[in-house]
């Protein structure tokens, strides 16, 4: 015990896998104790089994997939409309002062702001259709997600620019073929913690004025005191934002091989 | 043909706006440095050596003064003014080979043509075995070889070094310094290479400069008239601490002991 408690001391990777296995382990164990004991109230906390029932039900009755193909949309335009405005302008800002001063005020402004005080507004700007979810998810996402990519492009080292500058690249080619190319596994990780932003704000966009998503299934089950699904609707967001977290992780080791120990 | 790469420093100087009023940090400089000459400006920390070298490369504007090369006044940085820092500057998704290259696609467009004069300069700093691998691969004294070997094959008229050596340990560090001496033997450009060390100063050049502390201004300009080629041991012989007696008299008396 004493060799896995050294401060930043690597454990050995089967230990590693067989923690997190553990205490998730114990969680399930003391949920299943709970419930089918009878000590907790199954209104407060259902058991594993009814769980499991409401996701075969959602699943023969075609509702589950329907809604989490519709949440799964939702949340990669809105998400996709947010990095693709990020980047850009991010990059914008983390290499340019002029840029910076212009629009970091008006980004740290709208940053404080809870978005949930934004859903009357969508609603009264884009009625209760498609774009006021992806507006919802746009402002959860972009304020943050530009200053953050604006710190993955001040996180280029200052002599690798002046270098090149002195190598006889112009202003514009460093930024493109310096900073940009420095800096892009730095914004996938931004990307992939942003997504998992996106995922959070998805129940907010789809609790209020919709018809239909994972978010949605959550509120109507409240209605209808149904809290299998409640859970249900939780650990299906839960899984889908784990997996695409997984799946970003990957990919970024796998486009970026040099990355390891760079400082993004 | 006369070479290129004389650089002229007239009344050269530099002050920075504090909230609590000016910092003079470089006092006015004019000297005169030939093409092809290799000096090295060395004087207590803090005294605006790098501030002269980044004046000369164009990445700190100058408060006054001119600085000219082959009579053209200096506005920028420019490709006949490569800068070598402390740290390595590598490009780290390029590999070794690709790191070099990538700066020589501004002066040769056959692809052929710039491999073949990169992994010349890669065997010249000992890395002809690297070429494949990436930067966060190498130690950081294999990281400024590259380095070295991509500045000495852009062939720049002057180089300007910012203690290039001056994160390595004393073994790297020394035959790097030979290295340097070897490599420039064969392209001659014009070195203007900062540092605060004193053995390192008179081992590499033909002329040391001495500033003074804060503002900086040049207090001795000493001839180095050791013969070359200079091997390491040469950093033993009566001549070279004679030398060394003088800057260091310099230096002390700068630092106010």
């Amino acid at each position: 015990m004493r060799r896995w408690l050294r401060l930043r001391q690597p454990l050995p990777p089967h230990l590693a896998t067989l923690l997190g296995a553990v205490f998730l382990g114990i969680l399930f164990v003391a949920w299943a104790a709970a419930t089918y004991s009878g000590a907790v109230n199954p209104l407060f906390l259902p058991t594993p089994s009814a769980i499991i029932q409401a996701g075969i039900e959602g699943i023969r009755d075609g509702t589950l997939l329907a809604d989490t193909r519709v949440s799964l949309t939702r949340i990669t335009v809105g998400w996709l409309l947010s990095t693709l405005a990020a980047i850009p302008i991010g990059t914008l800002m983390g290499s340019y002062p002029f840029f910076n001063a212009l629009l970091e005020p008006f980004v740290g402004f709208i940053r404080y702001l809870p978005v949930p005080a934004f859903v009357p507004l969508s609603i009264l700007w884009f009625g209760v259709d498609e774009r006021q979810k992806l507006v919802l998810l746009f402002i959860g996402t972009f304020f943050q997600e530009v200053l953050m990519i604006a710190d993955n492009v001040r996180a280029v080292p200052q002599p690798l620019l002046e270098s090149s500058a002195t190598f006889g690249f112009s202003d514009r080619e460093i930024l493109r073929r310096v900073i940009v190319p420095y800096a892009l596994p730095g914004m996938m990780d931004t990307m992939r913690i942003t997504l998992g932003w996106t995922w959070t704000y998805l129940v907010l966009a789809e609790e209020v004025a919709a018809t239909r998503g994972l978010g949605h299934t959550i509120m109507l089950a409240q209605r209808y005191l149904a809290p299998e699904r409640i859970l249900l609707g939780i650990f299906v967001i839960g899984l889908l934002g784990m997996v695409s977290d997984l799946l970003f992780q990957a990919l970024t080791r796998k486009l970026f091989p040099w990355a390891r120990g760079v400082r993004r | 043909m006369k070479r290129a790469g004389r650089l002229q420093l007239e009344g050269v100087h530099k002050h920075f706006e504090l909230p609590d009023g000016r910092m003079e940090a470089v006092a006015p400089v004019s000297l005169t440095i030939e093409a092809g000459q290799f000096v090295a400006l060395v004087g207590p920390s803090g005294c605006g050596k790098s501030t002269l070298l980044r004046m000369v490369a164009g990445l700190e504007a100058t408060s006054g003064g001119q600085i000219l090369l082959d009579g053209r006044p200096v506005t920028g940085p420019g490709p006949e003014r490569v800068m070598l820092f402390q740290s390595p500057a590598l490009y780290p998704w390029l590999t070794t080979l690709g790191n070099v290259t990538f700066v020589l696609g501004r002066r040769l467009a056959d692809r052929a043509e710039r491999e073949r004069v990169a992994r010349h300069y890669l065997r010249e700093v000992g890395l002809g075995d690297f070429e494949a691998a990436y930067p966060a691969q190498l130690s950081g004294g294999m990281q400024q070889r590259v380095a070295l070997a991509r500045a000495l094959a852009f062939g720049p008229e002057v180089l300007l070094m910012d203690e290039p050596f001056g994160a390595l340990d004393a073994q790297t560090r020394s035959l790097m310094q030979e290295l340097l001496l070897r490599v420039w033997q064969e392209n001659r450009a014009t070195v203007l290479f900062v540092t605060h060390d004193v053995d390192e100063a008179i081992f590499l050049a033909d002329r040391v400069l001495v500033m003074s502390a804060r503002p900086g201004r040049i207090v001795d300009d000493i001839p180095i008239p050791l013969a070359r080629p200079r091997r390491f041991e040469v950093q033993m012989e009566p001549e070279f601490l004679a030398l060394k007696r003088r800057v260091l008299h310099w230096i002390r008396q700068e630092i106010g002991f």
